[in-house]
């Protein structure tokens, strides 16, 4: 990993496209302003994390073990916004 | 607009018949699908970035719930949902307000406290393009795990 010391307002660029500007640094907390493309995404690693760990226990699903969670979902009249597919 | 070829080449005949494959499923047995149904997620889904290629199955059994289902590993499926019969007012983001051509489906989980939707990660599904992704919304207006038991309330 490469580690670099910066100050406050002071900027990393990654490749051509990227910016990370260092904003602030408040009791443990740093601010960070990120500057990418819009086609790579940035997120906080524990929310994306998460996101795939739901990705995997949605696999194991089965439709048996679903249906008795519906609820009143399963009455729900089928109105316009349903998906169409 | 194509180049003069010097001999006359007969077009190739596109045959109109369907295209049509089987998939052994775990949780469905065998089923049939229309290739033209088939949705191409260039970027896969989240963990599972070598999926590429996604069918959407009905089920009577889960009905409004629908199956997002592997057309390369149809051993693996994730139950989706309209995020619409959740929260009226949910919206993906203004790049996907186009609702004539993006269709939101919410991933849902089982959990001890009964199933939950993935209200800030939706796929979103083109239909102009019959092509899908997966996003995260950056704002912290939706939750990962939206406990179905309230729907209904907006």
């Amino acid at each position: 990993m490469l580690v670099l010391s910066r100050k406050i307002g002071e900027v990393i660029t990654i490749g051509n496209s990227i910016k990370i500007t260092i904003l602030s640094y408040d009791r443990g907390i740093v601010r960070v302003g990120i500057e990418a493309p819009k086609d790579i995404p940035v997120h906080r690693k524990e929310v994306y994390d998460r996101i795939i760990e739901l990705n995997r226990q949605a696999t194991q699903v089965t439709p048996e073990a679903l249906r008795g969670s519906l609820g009143s979902l399963q009455q729900a009249p089928k109105s316009k916004e349903t998906t169409p597919l | 607009m194509e180049s003069t070829t010097p001999t006359a080449t007969p077009m190739p005949v596109q045959t109109s018949a369907m295209s049509i494959r089987k998939l052994t499923t775990e949780q469905f047995g065998e089923i049939l699908i229309e290739e033209r149904f088939i949705f191409t997620f260039p970027n896969g889904l989240f963990g599972f970035e070598d999926l590429r290629e996604f069918v959407i199955v009905r089920d009577e059994r889960t009905e409004p719930v629908r199956w997002l289902l592997s057309v390369e590993h149809p051993e693996l499926s994730f139950p989706v949902l309209s995020p619409y019969l959740l929260q009226r007012d949910y919206s993906a983001g203004k790049e996907y307000s186009d609702c004539q051509r993006y269709t939101p489906l919410v991933i849902l989980t089982l959990g001890s406290g009964g199933a939950t939707a993935n209200m800030k990660a939706p796929i979103l599904l083109d239909v102009q393009t019959q092509r899908g992704e997966q996003i995260i919304i950056p704002s912290d207006k939706y939750s990962t795990s939206y406990p179905l038991s309230v729907q209904q309330s907006r």
